[in-house]
């Protein structure tokens, strides 16, 4: 054990050029708590982490934890584009956040010629819903839930009656989206939206697990496991098709 | 103080402009990374910003790992 001891230490001294390689184990286990992580192989399904606030034209302050849509879309077009990708999971942990730029994140993976599927984990809250149904099939743990409630907006308005317009139909474009793309229609969806007593001081609903699906705003219960099956299920049906062109 | 507004709290106290200074998305090797600038010049990942799972395996981008730019 000396003899092990003393070995590594003598070159730092001799040789100062030596030293990052000798420390670079022990730097490894400072910076990430152990010496070494598992590998994979190159895998044909991608992960798109929704997490945070939805980040749109203005940046957050850094002590929030953000999703920059300018760093989702062009992954998605990416994900469209590389021939190696088969399938896109979309994970959703989100406050919510910026309408426009939640919108065009949902119009983005709605329109992926691929295969995808939604996991709704902690939360799915506001502009996550639209995100969550964007996808060709959706899941929610049983524990996540989705809050629902009308779009609001801070800082300074200018011109009541106009903005009111405005936000109004931002709002019809959630709904609509949220409608086309999922099972629920759309007297439910502005039901839960406008809703009292289901939020202690405000209006709208907080629609956990099962209770999403039963509303038919969300497809089923699930997990990892559930959504895996799911995509690689999809990405089986669509290989076939190719197999036979080449024939 | 205590404040009764429906205002955000970043509406009030606007962020320190400095505090963005530290934090870089930066491309490393073959992936795009969220970084801080540490004090010796090099930089630490704080998050890895990559849609491809087997990625967040790999040993030279794990949140911690410092480089240099």
């Amino acid at each position: 054990m000396t003899e092990f001891n003393n070995q590594p230490q003598q070159p730092q001294k001799d040789q100062p050029g030596d030293q990052p390689k000798k420390s670079e184990l022990v730097e490894k286990i400072q910076q990430l708590g152990q010496s070494n992580v598992p590998q994979a192989p190159d895998s044909n399904i991608h992960v798109l982490p929704i997490i945070g606030q939805v980040e749109g034209h203005l940046q957050l302050p850094p002590q929030n934890k953000t999703t920059k849509y300018e760093h989702l879309i062009p992954q998605l077009v990416a994900i469209e584009q590389n021939p190696k990708i088969e399938g896109l999971v979309v994970l959703l942990n989100t406050v919510g956040g910026d309408v426009e730029a939640g919108l065009a994140i949902s119009e983005m993976i709605a329109s992926l010629s691929k295969p995808t599927v939604s996991i709704v984990l902690g939360g799915g809250h506001s502009i996550g819903v639209p995100i969550a149904v964007s996808t060709d099939y959706s899941f929610i743990t049983e524990t996540a839930t989705m809050t629902i409630h009308p779009i609001r907006m801070t800082g300074l308005v200018i011109g009541v009656p106009q903005t009111f317009e405005y936000m109004d139909k931002m709002q019809d474009r959630v709904v609509n989206f949220v409608t086309q793309h999922s099972n629920i229609d759309e007297d439910k969806f502005k039901e839960l939206m406008f809703a009292k007593g289901n939020l202690t001081r405000d209006i709208g609903t907080n629609v956990v697990g099962q209770d999403a699906v039963d509303y038919g705003l969300i497809d089923a219960v699930g997990g990892v496991k559930e959504a895996m099956e799911m995509l690689n299920k999809e990405i089986d049906k669509r290989k076939p098709d190719e197999e036979q062109v080449i024939q | 103080m205590v404040l009764y507004t429906p205002l955000s709290e970043t509406d009030i106290f606007p962020a320190d402009p400095n505090a963005y200074d530290s934090t870089v998305i930066t491309a490393y090797k073959q992936t795009t990374v969220k970084a801080t600038k540490l004090e010796n010049g090099n930089y630490q990942i704080v998050q890895l910003l990559s849609t491809d799972p087997s990625d967040y395996l790999h040993p030279d981008y794990q949140p911690g790992i410092q480089f240099n730019a």
